[in-house]
């Protein structure tokens, strides 16, 4: 089936063209969001609400763009808002934390408490820990286009930005990801 | 081989690698300052084989995921009719409700000024200057 008769069928709740869809793209978005987020649990979750999305408003689906294009978008906004989430929850609580540690006088500070703590199950890879490091919109394009292959006009589209920012994304990517492997591989070989 | 525990250029090559594509980086196996420099040397390896163990990153997802989404969806539509169907029966139990309420509770009395003037304990006649703000508190 075609690209554009599967949107149809899907259109027309075509359960069956549903899952033929899923099963080319799921693992796609899965890595992306993976990629961003550093968070398999939360990843699974994400890509489940990325194919709601995808199933419930196919209907706002313009065919200027590719479905491939579409679900990148959709994976990358997810992802990014999960992490925009993920920031203030960890703000609010070292807020309520402060105030907690106002009433209760206490200069003690556990390692649990420290903020930003990832509670559930992470990518252990180097570079994944170095992107966590970096801005999440030099992130995403650094990902989609050595994660992904994506060329600078398609990384443009998914991510509804020029070309230009693109490279300027990329490049500053790059310079700030070569400080922290350069600093991490430093410390590891001498 | 160099022995010096740094390399000015090891920063330059992480750029260049971090640019590369599957083909670059092989090609940069030969290059010429890797082959001398033991800092850079061990900074490619290593890079190399983060960089693979990186784009191999995927996640395995529930088998059942596409059937969740559709039953979810199925679940939604049904608990929509469900709720409308609710919704009528609420809404007319209530307009029968209202009826039998204004039939058979009694008629308030009318509330006159001094009705209200009584109850506060205060009479217009004896007065004047009846605190108008007190009821636009």
């Amino acid at each position: 089936m075609e690209e554009r008769e599967l949107i149809d069928a899907i259109r027309k709740k075509d359960e069956k063209a549903f899952r033929t869809l899923m099963q080319q793209y799921d693992t796609m978005a899965g890595r992306v969001i993976l990629r961003i987020t550093s968070d398999k649990d939360e990843t699974r979750d994400l890509v489940q609400e990325v194919f709601i999305t995808v199933w419930e408003k196919i209907d706002n689906f313009r065919e200027d763009a590719s479905v491939s294009t579409w679900i990148y978008r959709l994976s990358v906004n997810k992802a990014l808002n999960h992490l925009r989430w993920k920031k203030l929850r960890n703000s609010l609580r070292l807020t309520d934390r402060k105030t907690e540690e106002k009433l209760k006088s206490s200069p003690i500070r556990t390692n649990n408490d420290a903020p930003g703590k990832m509670e559930r199950e992470e990518d252990e890879n180097v570079l994944s820990k170095a992107l966590s490091l970096i801005p999440a919109n030099q992130r995403a394009a650094f990902i989609l286009s050595k994660g992904e292959g994506l060329s600078n006009p398609e990384i443009a589209a998914i991510l509804h930005i020029s070309i230009s920012a693109v490279e300027s994304l990329n490049f500053r990517a790059k310079q700030s990801l070569s400080k922290i492997l350069f600093s991490y591989y430093n410390d590891k070989f001498n | 081989m160099s022995t010096a525990n740094n390399c000015q250029q090891t920063p330059k090559l992480l750029e260049k690698l971090l640019s590369a594509d599957a083909e670059q980086r092989l090609s940069m196996q030969d290059d010429p300052h890797l082959k001398q420099c033991a800092v850079c040397n061990k900074t490619f390896q290593a890079f190399v084989a983060d960089f693979g163990t990186w784009q191999k990153t995927g996640i395995e997802l529930p088998a059942d995921l596409a059937e969740k989404i559709i039953g979810r969806q199925v679940e939604h539509h049904n608990g929509n009719k469900s709720n409308i169907v609710k919704g009528m029966a609420v809404a007319a139990a209530a307009v029968v409700a209202g009826l039998f309420i204004s039939h058979t509770l009694p008629q308030r009395p009318e509330i006159s000024e001094q009705a209200i003037a009584i109850d506060y304990d205060l009479l217009f006649s004896a007065d004047d200057t009846f605190p108008v703000e007190f009821f636009n508190e």
